[in-house]
């Protein structure tokens, strides 16, 4: 996992110059390195795995189109995450709408869905479908920063350099989100 | 498992986080050692650390990887530096402006209009040198048929000649030209309006 450089000598600037001139290779290795973590924001805002590749998809398009607009590029990093987290907004708020649509039509004969994991983690343990709910269970406040940081392995700063927002307050919601966290898993044991 | 100090679990949530100063670190380790709650506090939150990474890692994958450059849409070119969307309908709003400009400058509005109550009793009035209908009015006299009909009488004021009109009490408009009056005091004996 590329771990985030907050220095002066951030390598990514050549290769975003060479993607804005049009480089689609250069593109290709920018988001090798950077698909992780944004992948990350996607799934930290929408809470739903399912979900999770086709908005990363419109993400890296964004991103490939929006390039122009990155006007200071050593800010790339909080750029790129505000592309994937509206990006998530804008596909879990398609998403729930499809939802509503589908389960009108099938006028609640359909069992309603409570985990997107049960169905989709053939290939995991039980215990990593509980700690997927668990994390999906957390409010969106809380699981973007908790996100960034076990998937990317962030300290506060990076992430509050990229979400916008103190070092104290990263610090504050990555607590309260292990907490939250430990009572959902200890009440799944129970 | 008694409730912890907040410090005590902050300390342990920096521990994890890999963000303890020196100090902290001492700090931590006291109360480890003493204290077998902040102890299970801390195998606790590692395990659901290490649970949640895995977990997450193995169920997001690394997809993304996969994703077909080729398949993106082509760019468009900026042509002299980024130009902002209003910035592309400068050029025919200016142009718009000013043909809207140049219609309104067309209009009549300095062209006296008769008045139709003036224009049928025009024998009960008297001639104003100078002021002829329907032609735009010339030096300072203004068209006194636009005062007919306020309700009150008004004065032009800075003008060579002022002429106003007022309507008597057998209907009909008289012109009364005073010369040189500066004032907005109503004449005297103007009429019943």
């Amino acid at each position: 996992m590329a771990m985030p450089r907050c220095d002066s000598e951030d390598l990514e600037l050549p290769v975003l110059e060479a993607i804005r001139a049009g480089d689609r290779y250069a593109f290709s290795e920018f988001l090798a390195r950077n698909s992780g973590w944004v992948r990350g924001v996607v799934y930290g805002v929408l809470g739903d795995r399912d979900y999770v590749d086709d908005a990363v998809q419109q993400v890296w398009t964004a991103a490939w189109l929006r390039i122009g607009e990155l006007r200071d590029a050593r800010r790339w990093r909080p750029w790129l995450y505000r592309l994937a987290r509206n990006a998530a907004i804008d596909f879990g708020r398609d998403a729930t709408r499809r939802r509503k649509r589908f389960q009108s039509l099938e006028s609640g004969t359909s069992e309603p869905k409570t985990s997107t994991f049960r169905a989709t983690s053939s290939t995991s343990t039980p215990n990593h479908g509980e700690v997927l709910e668990a994390i999906t269970a957390l409010p969106a406040l809380y699981r973007e920063p908790f996100v960034l940081r076990h998937i990317s392995g962030w300290s506060y700063r990076e992430i509050g350099d990229v979400m916008g927002m103190p070092v104290d307050t990263v610090e504050t919601r990555l607590v309260r989100a292990r907490r939250l966290l430990r009572e959902e898993l200890k009440t799944k044991a129970e | 498992m008694n409730e912890l100090p907040n410090n005590i679990e902050l300390l342990i949530n920096r521990s994890l986080d890999g963000a303890l100063s020196d100090d902290e670190e001492l700090t931590l380790n006291r109360e480890l050692i003493r204290n077998p709650d902040a102890r299970l506090l801390m195998d606790q939150l590692r395990d659901n650390d290490q649970a949640a990474a895995l977990a997450m890692k193995e169920t997001l994958g690394e997809a993304g990887v996969s994703f077909d450059v080729a398949s993106l849409p082509e760019r468009e070119r900026a042509v002299g530096g980024r130009v902002s969307a209003w910035s592309r309908w400068l050029a025919p709003g200016a142009v718009a402006a000013a043909l809207l400009g140049f219609a309104f400058a067309q209009l009549p509005f300095g062209t006296p209009v008769l008045h139709p109550s003036v224009a049928g009793n025009s024998s009960q009035t008297q001639p104003i040198a100078g002021v002829q209908p329907g032609v735009r009015h010339i030096d300072t006299v203004r068209p006194p048929m636009l005062n007919v009909g306020t309700g009150r009488p008004k004065v032009n004021r800075n003008t060579g000649v002022d002429v106003f009109g007022v309507m008597g009490d057998d209907g009909n408009i008289y012109w009364i030209e005073v010369d040189r009056v500066r004032t907005v005091r109503r004449p005297a004996r103007s009429g019943p309006f």
